[in-house]
Parts: structure tokens; C-alpha cells; sequence
């Protein structure tokens, strides 16, 4: 096994919104491995993005993170952000040194009152140090490495005169320019078209395996985590509720969602003209959790008096997981 | 640029002459004029205008003709030598009744213009990015109650509380002795101990006002997604601040410029009044009570011409701090 990168345990991230408390992440475990791709994937509001925005600390004023710790490996030695001072340097440090992130909005991401060269000639200079001169220089370099066409001409160029893709490749370069060894990737696809997405996808692919850098990459389409992923968590209402290698969670679904997401992905010819299988109901509001698995109400195959009454135990499956109490009757199941 | 400042111009010059005759019409609207205005306060003295006196009377001051004789008569004036026209109240010319106040209505609001930004800005900025604590909430109420205190109000007090406690009415802008001085530091000491009082009351709305449009603007910028994601690149606080919400918040306080000169010019007419200030506000309302049309009418065209410039300023100032209005579209 690779040796780990990130190690987050036991996270609970929540908000205090008008109805009361809502836990948006509720018991999150997950691993990213150096240089190897994790992809979080799950239904809106499940607490995905929330997951990766806690490793940065960048949890808004209205919530917090309540518990757990988020380790990381890839310092000089192993520290857990989440106890780190707002002050610490090694914040500092990890913010856009260690790890980049870019978001599912490049066009908001970006200051429309800035330069794209400005926001990126700002990052280089904060975490290199470089003179301005050799910063923009750099700024070049990095704008051409992402695919931006003449880039000595669109460092000047305002984020509203560059299309969303463009202004995507950008923000990666704010990501890349400290050669971080992870980047968290929060569905940096989802505002854009089909082609410019798959220009992307191919973006990072290629920059991923340039920088041996390890990706988070967070999502909710299936056809990108087949592509992109070589390991898959997939989580429902704040919980992770099943883990495993790509190939495995596609050939072998063990949790009933994860069966249920993957019999709703269309296929080209075999769908044509009947209806898509579809997960009945819908997600639960996080404030008025189902008892139990949070999944019993719209699973086919729970069990009436278990799933309703106690919360699942997670199954392990020799390097794989699953939250289901299908399997608890297995061997090495923690309950 | 430059045919940009000449359209602007030219729209500048068309939206003026508009106002200009609105203004006349308007100010001519009321039944009667100077002349009847006249007559009413001699009959008040116990002094008669014989019909010939009034005739006669209308004949001098150019009343007799028709309402668009009378502007044709101004606006030319105006246009082609500069001159507002007389004043009937004043009897002299309306230049001379409003230059000298000019200059010290300008100071006046300069200063509290200034005094005005300079408290505002960090108050506003303070209580948005420490939003919820203990000092956004002091600023918030303190903030409230000043914009809910009509300006006349706090004059009034003022007043109050000066005659009791020193014994007189802070009036005008220097005491007697001084007024006719010629300048020199007494003067200038004179004046800002005068001074203060004013700024406070004409200021206070305008700070609670400015308080709210910047703490406003920036709580809706410090949650976007920019300032969040210059957080994850490793922006440091301070300089985040100022480097992305705070020049998306200046916007809108740039666009204030347009209307606060204005006001600030008027000053409060009402509290203008009360404290006796040297400014254009008084001489507005006598010269709209004794339908003095030239005088009114010359005063809300300075006006509007301020107005007009001022939109021009912060139309300009916009686009130098917003590359979107400056670059349009364009892609």
C-alpha cells in the first residue's frame, strides 16, 4: 500500500443555520495516498464539499468543525491541521503550498477586478518569495503548462474576458505554482460544457502524473470518477458509507446506494427508450436525520427493525468498506 | 477617452437645459410672483400698492411678459454672457447673493465630507468583518438611531444644551467679532470652534448612512466565493481583505459621490436655518418664499450642474476602479 498522504478521522463539520444545528459531516473517515487519486462522490448536500473545505480550514463563520482530526503526511513530520493556531506558518504553508485547491465556480473564484497575471503573480510570490519580475515570469510558464493560449498576452486579461474553462486552467495554475503535492479538486467541472470538461478532466490528468501529486477530487458524476479515480468514497447525508478501489466499487457495488447510483448511470444503447432506474425519494433534510441508516428509508433491501433502529457498522472487506448491516454478519466486522 | 468626455458632455449640456426649464416652470407655477409677494408684505406694513405702483412695478422686473419670454430672457443670459439675473429680494445681482456663500458652503461640506469617509469607512469595515461581536452590534444601533434622528433634531438640542450649559447660541460660522476679519489664526481658531458643531449634525446621518452601505456591501462580498478561494491560495488575512472584498465594496461608496455633493452644497436647509449657517440652504428657501424666480431658479441650476458633474466623477472614478464598466463586454 502506498504510504498515506492525508488522513482524516472521525470529522464532524456542522452549521448553525435558522432551524438549529444541521451536521453536514457526520463521522467522516477517509485517506488520500500520495499520488493517487481519491474521488468523494455523492448527491448534493452530502457534505462532500464540506469535507474538503474542512481540510483547509476554510469552513465559513457559521459553522465549524466539532471533532476529529485531519493528519497530514506530507510535512517533515505528521501534524493534524485541525489543531493547528490561525496563525500557524504551517497553515500557511498548506494553503496553496502543499495543497492547491480550485472550486466549481473558476469565473467567482477569480476577483473580476484583477488580473488573472495579479492573482497569480500574488501565490507565487507569497509562497516562493520571488522578485515581481521573476514571479510573472513564472506566471508565464505556468499559464502556457495549463494550456492557456498565448499566455504572455492573457496574464493582463481580466477573469470576465476569459471563458469558464479558461478561467478554470487558471485557477489550476494559482493551484500549481507551488508544486503542491495534493490537489482538491471541488467539482471543478460542473459549471462547464461537456468538451470543455473533458479538456479539463484530461488537464489534470496529465498534470497529476507530471507532478506525481495526489488529487481529491470531488464529485457527483460517476463517468468522471470511472476515469479519473483509483479510489472511490462514496457518501450519503455527512457519512462515508462505502470505500473502495475503482474497479472493485464498479464491478462489485456492496452498499444498496452506491447498487442504486450506479444502476441509474444511463448507458449509450441499452437505455434507449425506457426509463432510467432512480433512487425513490429523496435526500433527507440533515436536520431531521432518519433513525438508524440514513438510507432505510429509500433502500430496497432494508431490513425492517434493524436498519431503523440502529445505526449501521462498518464492514471491512479486506481493504474495502462498506456501512451496511448486509454484511455485518461477516467476519472482522466491527459492530 | 476623449470622445467618451465628449458625449458625455454633450449628454451633460442636454440634460442641463431640460432641467433648466423644468426648474422654471415649476418655480413659476405658484399663483402670483415677486411683485404680488411685495404686495403683500407692504400691505402687511399698513402700506398700499397702488395698481400703477404694481404695473409699474411688473414692467421693471420684466414680469409683464409671457412665461417663456421670461425664461427665454434668463436661459439666454445665462448661456451667452453668464449672467443668473437679478435678485428682487436682495436687489442685486444674483451672482453676488450666492458666490460669497459658495465658498464656504463648498468648505463646509468638503470637510464634512471628508470627516464624514473617514469615520465611516473603518466603522463600517470594523463591523462587517467583526460581525455579531459585541462593537458591530454597539455601531449597528448607534448607526440606526442616527439615521432615525431627523438632522433639525440634533440641532435643536445642540441649541438647547448650549444655552443652558454655556449661556449662548452657536450660530454661523464665526463669532461677530471675527466675521469681518480678515484671516488670520484667531480667525481660523474662531471658525473651527464653530465649525464642529455642524459637521456633527449635518455628519451623523451621513456616517450611519455610509456605515450601513459599506458594512452592508462587504458582508455580501466577504461570502464569495473569491475571498474563499484567495484563502485556500494562502492570502493572508490583512491583505486579502484589502486586495478583494474591500475594492468590490468600494463601488457603490464611489457611486454615493453623485448625490452626496449635492446634498452636502444645500446642506441641510432645515438645520442650515436653524444654526444660521452661511450656506446656499437658507438663501433657497427665502428666495422660493418671496418668489424670487431668478434667485431659486439660479440656485437649483448651480445645483444640478454639481449633480451633473458629480455623476460625470464617479462615473469616471468607477471605471478606473472597475475594469467590467471600463472594458464593457468585450472579449
Amino acid at each position: 500500500m502506498d504510504s498515506a498522504l492525508l488522513e482524516i478521522k472521525g470529522l464532524h463539520t456542522s452549521f448553525n443555520t435558522f432551524d438549529g444545528r444541521v451536521r453536514a459531516v457526520d463521522g467522516v473517515d477517509l485517506t488520500v495516498h500520495a499520488g493517487k487519486t481519491l474521488c468523494v462522490v455523492g448527491e448534493s448536500g452530502c457534505g462532500k464539499s464540506v469535507t474538503a473545505r474542512s481540510i483547509l480550514r476554510l469552513v465559513e463563520d457559521s459553522g465549524s468543525v466539532d471533532a476529529g482530526t485531519i493528519t497530514w503526511h506530507g510535512g517533515d513530520e505528521p501534524f493534524d491541521i485541525l489543531s493547528l493556531d490561525a496563525k500557524d506558518r504551517r497553515l500557511a504553508k498548506l494553503r496553496g503550498g502543499d495543497i492547491g485547491m480550485i472550486f466549481q465556480e473558476p469565473m467567482a473564484s477569480l476577483l473580476p477586478l484583477r488580473t488573472i497575471g495579479a492573482q497569480l503573480v500574488e501565490t507565487i510570490r507569497i509562497h516562493t518569495g520571488m522578485g515581481r519580475r521573476a514571479a510573472r515570469e513564472r506566471a508565464i510558464e505556468l499559464l502556457g503548462q495549463v494550456g492557456i493560449p498565448k499566455p504572455h498576452e492573457r496574464i493582463d486579461a481580466y477573469p470576465f474576458q476569459l471563458s469558464g474553462g479558461m478561467c478554470q486552467r487558471a485557477m489550476i495554475a494559482i493551484a500549481l505554482c507551488a508544486n503542491p503535492s495534493l490537489l482538491i479538486a471541488d467539482e471543478p467541472t460542473t459549471a462547464l460544457d461537456v468538451t470543455t470538461q473533458a479538456r479539463i478532466l484530461d488537464l489534470i490528468r496529465s498534470l497529476q502524473a507530471e507532478h506525481r501529486m495526489a488529487v481529491m477530487f470531488i464529485t457527483h458524476d460517476l463517468g468522471v470518477v470511472a476515469e479519473l479515480a483509483d479510489e472511490v468514497a462514496v457518501m450519503y447525508l455527512g457519512r462515508v458509507v462505502e470505500r473502495a478501489a475503482v474497479d472493485e466499487l464498479f464491478a462489485d457495488p456492496k452498499h444498496p446506494y452506491t447498487k442504486a447510483l450506479l444502476a441509474s448511470v444511463p448507458v449509450l444503447g441499452r437505455d434507449r427508450g425506457r426509463d432510467l432506474p432512480t433512487i425513490p425519494g429523496a435526500v433527507p433534510n440533515p436536520l431531521h436525520r432518519p433513525s438508524g441508516c440514513s438510507f432505510h428509508p429509500r433502500c430496497a433491501e432494508a431490513v425492517a427493525g434493524t436498519c431503523d433502529v440502529e445505526a449501521p457498522p462498518e464492514v471491512d472487506f479486506d481493504g474495502r468498506t462498506a456501512e451496511c448491516v448486509l454484511y455485518a454478519d461477516r467476519e472482522g466486522a466491527a459492530a | 477617452m476623449v470622445r467618451y468626455l465628449g458625449r458625455r458632455a454633450l449628454y451633460m449640456a442636454a440634460t442641463l437645459l431640460a432641467i433648466s426649464l423644468v426648474v422654471f416652470v415649476i418655480i413659476s407655477l405658484p399663483p402670483g410672483d415677486y411683485v404680488t409677494a411685495l404686495q403683500a408684505k407692504y400691505s402687511v406694513m399698513g402700506q398700499g400698492l397702488t395698481e400703477s405702483d404694481v404695473a409699474n412695478l411688473r414692467q421693471r422686473y420684466g414680469l409683464d411678459g409671457s412665461l417663456f419670454a421670461q425664461y427665454w430672457h434668463w436661459i439666454t443670459q445665462i448661456v451667452l454672457h453668464g449672467d443668473l439675473g437679478m435678485s428682487f429680494e436682495h436687489s442685486k445681482p444674483v451672482e453676488d447673493v450666492i458666490a460669497p456663500r459658495l465658498g464656504w458652503t463648498i468648505a463646509v461640506s468638503l470637510i464634512t465630507l471628508l470627516v464624514t469617509w473617514a469615520l465611516a469607512f473603518p466603522i463600517g469595515v470594523y463591523s462587517a468583518v467583526k460581525q455579531h461581536s459585541v462593537g458591530d452590534y454597539a455601531v449597528t444601533t448607534m448607526g440606526f438611531l442616527g439615521l432615525a434622528t431627523p438632522n433639525f433634531l440634533i440641532a435643536l438640542v445642540f441649541i438647547y444644551f448650549s444655552v443652558t450649559w454655556a449661556g449662548s447660541v452657536p450660530s454661523g460660522l464665526c463669532s461677530p467679532e471675527w466675521c469681518d476679519a480678515s484671516w488670520n489664526l484667531g480667525k481660523v481658531l474662531d471658525l473651527l470652534g464653530h465649525l464642529w458643531i455642524p459637521m456633527i449634525v449635518i455628519g451623523t446621518g451621513g456616517v450611519a448612512g455610509l456605515v450601513r452601505i459599506i458594512r452592508n456591501n462587504l458582508l455580501d462580498e466577504l461570502r464569495r466565493p473569491y475571498v474563499t478561494a484567495a484563502r485556500a491560495r494562502g492570502v493572508p488575512e490583512g491583505p486579502l481583505l484589502r486586495r478583494y472584498p474591500l475594492r468590490v465594496a468600494l463601488n457603490p461608496f464611489v457611486s454615493t459621490i453623485g448625490w452626496v455633493l449635492p446634498m452636502l452644497l444645500v446642506g441641510d436647509i432645515v438645520v442650515g436655518q436653524i444654526l444660521s449657517l452661511p450656506t446656499l440652504g437658507p438663501i433657497l428657501l427665502g428666495a422660493l418664499k418671496a418668489q424670487d424666480m431668478y434667485l431659486a431658479g439660479s440656485v437649483i441650476m448651480v445645483l444640478s450642474v454639481v449633480t451633473v458633474i458629480g455623476t460625470l466623477v464617479s462615473d469616471l472614478l468607477l471605471g478606473w476602479l472597475d475594469p467590467r464598466i471600463r472594458l464593457g463586454h468585450q472579449r
